[in-house]
């Protein structure tokens, strides 16, 4: 299923998500990421581009906080545990380059996946169970389908390899 | 040899399943990469962040072997 353009603006509205310019809101870029996360347990991603996701991740390696990575497409979603060098970080799986197209998401997605991704948070915050550290959670809620994948690191990862930039 | 490629997201159309809803059978030279295996049946590659095989993730460099099952995955960008 494909929304039209209008479909996909009228849907975007009943998001309600308020104007830039509110109270505890920036724009993440290379400049603002530190700042926004230092002296932070861990970045919890809920960010709507791959490329602010990117961002976040190269600070994340840079000042040593685990990220919890969280994307959701149309009914696909994706959640990992990101903490290197114990870990694989997102570029090691995800080429940088890769370009996305305004995201169709379905709303019962991103409540799946955030809620997973909170519990993971919970899990590391307080030391129960296990996370997805080195594993990457893929749910195709169409088919549905959920796979728990294992994921490497990659030794020439642009962000954490060992010529990292 | 044989290999499956399947996708049950965004990549499914493309794909154009023949052996289940979301699965296609291609033949393929062996020591093929799977870049050249979708080039083959013209997916762009822009379209496919990365696979995965038997619970691994693997980039599209990866070399498929004789009956892999390999998942396709588009990027995902949205929260
Ligand atoms: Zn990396």
């Amino acid at each position: 299923m494909t929304l039209s353009a209008d479909e996909l603006e009228r849907y975007s509205r009943q998001m309600g998500l308020p104007d830039w310019g509110g109270d505890g809101q920036e724009r993440i870029d290379t400049r603002s990421a530190p700042a926004l996360i230092a002296g932070h347990d861990i970045a919890i991603d809920c960010l709507d581009t791959l490329e602010a996701r990117f961002v976040l991740n190269r600070a994340c390696v840079a000042l040593d906080i685990p990220m919890l990575y969280a994307a959701v497409g149309g009914f696909t979603g994706q959640l990992s545990f990101i903490h290197p060098p114990t870990t694989p970080c997102l570029e090691c799986f995800i080429p940088h380059k890769i370009p996305t197209e305004k995201p169709q998401v379905s709303g019962c997605t991103t409540g799946m996946i955030s809620s997973l991704e909170a519990l993971e948070a919970i899990k590391y915050l307080t030391g129960i169970g296990r996370t997805l550290a080195g594993r990457l959670l893929i749910v195709e809620g169409v088919e549905p389908r959920f796979d728990i994948l294992e994921i490497e690191k990659d030794p020439d990862c642009p962000a954490c390899g060992s010529q990292a930039e | 040899m044989i290999v499956y490629l399947r996708s049950g997201g965004k990549l499914h159309e493309l794909l154009k399943p023949d052996v289940d809803q979301y699965t296609r059978r291609v033949e393929t030279d062996e020591g093929a990469t799977l870049v050249e295996i979708l080039g083959e049946l013209g997916i762009p590659l822009a379209m496919v962040a990365f696979a995965f095989v038997a619970g691994k993730v693997q980039k599209l460099g990866y070399v498929p072997s004789e009956g892999d099952v390999i998942t396709i995955q588009s990027p995902v960008a949205g929260g």
